[in-house]
């Protein structure tokens, strides 16, 4: 055991670097190219160039962002998939992110009188209400998987239509607006970073706080019972987190999904389906490839920006056909 | 799904008395629905004579009747597919836009409308239609493992659509300005239909229904179960095959015109399979009819609720639709 526990170690140190790397590379691309090399001078500069705002203002914060929001999604897929225990639930197609995003879309573009905080706390809102929504939906009478996935997709289609509408009610500058609800890391400042890192990080830490019970909830009721854990507790507790996360996510970037979906699958498969190795990997190697996923859709048709849900969608849908037709006996 | 027993009614011919009846309402409703909108008509200057009144009225003839049938077209077309697909899959949830065909079809299209810029009246249903079809293709294949069952489809159709979804918009994000118009075409709207599209778009729906409802006894067939069907001895997969690209021909000669409008293709077919107990000679009918009303309506309300401003009628139907929908799943032992 001794043995497995050194490798394991070793493989997250090694990923941890590798994220660093990916963070570095996203501070030295992009439209305006600046060398590897002279990024260490940039950062603890004092000057007021160019370079240093790009790099200080703009490409930090958004890396940073990037990394977070990774970790938050992917974290709250695997919590997801532990809450239904389906292997397909992930934020987006269970209506959690449709709702954030409706409540979103109405705050800002009312431009409602609030602050920060309280419209964080408003799409938290959103986002449990889209999600309760899809839940309620699928456990009533027959639970199943296709009635999950099915209720996802209408609860996150009304509130699409929702949303939609009142983008062209409004009328302007559909096109910024397309790009932020296809999910997109532009012009993320480091407001948006202390907005929703306080969140972000004690909902990462309850969870990691609380893989003990998850395991034993991933047994299935009677077992969970048995072992004493408080099964309304534990779903509240799980429901809270996925809102959290994926609300913080969402004020941020919009809509992106399919990390939740691919990545806790990636960590079951490599590593383990105990929730203490796995959610810290699972945070790890999202926050890895929102990273990369965001270096590459800013640097692939530069100088404009694709947004990074498109690429995680190109990347993720394949993913989860595959899963469809592999796992055909197992899951569906 | 229920098995089903079928039988022919000794009063068919009240049935054929009421779809003609309802088939008539449906011009006295669009031209109702036509009377309502921004601008406003003068009623009462169309009085006495109504009806040579009514044809010279230049905002009626011009911009409102011909986008109300082809509404009433594409209204049908979605409903009709519908109930194929969900004949043919034995799944009361299975739609045009639910498995994918919509999101191809969209992709295909906007990919078409960016490369030949100026929009040929034969490449963009041509796209159109390659793009349903290869989204049927690319569906029916995942689903298909030692069968296909209903749940595997419909999660195979859901990342499909996701797929082409994304495909659409990073081709949109990729070109800023023509965003605007496309982004209302996504969402399916009527705006700005003219005469030549309907005469388009009439052809499509005549020979689409016509070829259903000779196919509906077929269709019944399907619907039992496969063992039932080889002995009455019929080729389950040709049908299968003829009856989906049928299916994928209605849709996507409706997403070419209008752009993919949500939902239709669900609800209508569910309604009239309860009204008329799985016999599809019956549903496929009255679902053209079905789905013409809830379009019209739908862009009715579109265009009066918040005038100036125009809603387009598949925001409208979506979200008509989609509480109907979760009814059903609530509903359904699926």
């Amino acid at each position: 055991m001794k043995k497995t526990d050194l490798k394991i170690s070793t493989i997250f140190i090694a990923l941890i670097f590798v994220l660093l790397l990916g963070m570095l590379l996203s501070l030295s691309f992009g439209s305006e190219h600046i060398k590897l090399a002279t990024i260490w001078n940039v950062l603890i500069s004092q000057d007021e160039n160019i370079d240093s705002i790009i790099v200080n203002a703009l490409r930090v914060p958004r890396a940073l962002l990037a990394a977070l929001i990774g970790a938050n999604l992917s974290v709250a897929g695997a919590l997801m998939q532990c809450l239904t225990r389906n292997p397909l639930a992930e934020p987006k197609m269970m209506g959690v992110s449709g709702g954030a995003s409706f409540i979103f879309v109405i705050a800002t573009f009312f431009q409602l009188p609030i602050s920060q905080n309280i419209l964080t706390f408003l799409v938290f809102i959103g986002a449990a209400l889209g999600g309760t929504l899809v839940y309620i939906i699928s456990l009533y009478k027959n639970p199943s998987i296709g009635k999950l996935v099915l209720a996802g997709v209408s609860v996150s289609g009304f509130f699409y239509a929702l949303t939609a509408g009142m983008l062209i009610l409004l009328g302007e500058d559909a096109g910024a607006i397309y790009s932020w609800l296809a999910g997109g890391l532009a012009g993320v400042s480091w407001d948006h970073f202390y907005q929703i890192l306080p969140w972000s990080i004690a909902a990462l830490i309850f969870s990691f706080v609380i893989t003990h019970y998850m395991n034993a909830y991933a047994l299935g009721d009677e077992i969970a019972k048995s072992l004493g854990v408080n099964l309304f507790k534990i779903r509240i507790v799980l429901c809270l987190l996925v809102v959290i996360l994926t609300g913080c996510a969402v004020c941020v970037s919009g809509v992106i999904g399919f990390l939740g979906l691919i990545v806790p699958h990636i960590v079951r498969r490599a590593f383990s389906d105990n929730f203490k190795i796995m959610l810290p990997f699972t945070a790890l190697i999202g926050a890895i490839l929102l990273v990369f996923s965001d270096l590459i859709a800013r640097i692939i048709f530069m100088p404009i920006e694709t947004p990074v849900g498109v690429i995680t969608a190109f990347v993720g849908c394949p993913f989860f056909l595959y899963l469809i037709r592999k796992n055909s006996e197992k899951v569906v | 799904m229920k098995q089903t027993h079928f039988k022919y009614s000794h009063n068919q011919y009240r049935q054929i008395i009421i779809f003609f009846i309802s088939f008539i309402f449906l011009f006295l409703f669009i031209a109702i629905c036509s009377l309502i909108g921004d601008a406003k008509i003068n009623y009462i200057s169309l009085f006495p004579n109504v009806i040579s009144n009514y044809l010279n009225n230049s905002i009626l003839i011009e911009y409102r009747l011909p986008r109300l049938l082809i509404g009433a077209c594409v209204g049908a077309n979605f409903a009709i597919s519908g109930a194929i697909l969900q004949a043919v899959t034995k799944n009361p949830l299975a739609a045009p836009n639910v498995t994918g065909i919509n999101a191809g079809s969209s992709f295909f299209s906007v990919l078409s409308l960016l490369i030949f810029a100026n929009t040929n009246f034969f490449i963009l249903p041509l796209a159109s239609f390659t793009g349903a079809i290869f989204a049927g293709i690319v569906v029916y294949f995942f689903a298909n493992k030692k069968g296909i069952t209903p749940l595997r489809l419909i999660l195979s159709g859901v990342a499909v659509d996701a797929f082409f979804h994304s495909g659409t918009t990073f081709i949109l994000v990729n070109n800023t300005e023509a965003v605007g118009s496309i982004y209302v075409w996504l969402s399916g709207s009527l705006w700005g239909k003219e005469w030549s599209e309907f005469l388009f778009i009439l052809p499509c729906s005549i020979i689409g229904i016509f070829v259903s409802i000779v196919l509906s006894k077929r269709i019944n067939i399907l619907n039992l179960s496969d063992e039932v069907i080889i002995g009455l001895g019929l080729n389950i997969k040709k049908n299968r095959i003829i009856l989906l690209i049928l299916a994928v021909f209605l849709s996507s000669t409706g997403v070419c015109l209008v752009g993919p409008i949500g939902f239709i293709g669900l609800i209508i077919p569910n309604i009239m399979r309860t009204l008329f107990k799985y016999d599809y000679k019956l549903i496929i009918p009255f679902s053209a009819l079905g789905g013409a009303f809830l379009v019209i309506l739908s862009d009715t309300i579109g265009r009066s609720v918040l005038a100036p401003i125009e809603i387009p009628a598949g925001l409208i139907s979506s979200l008509l639709g989609s509480p109907y929908f979760i009814y059903l799943l609530l509903k359904s032992r699926f």
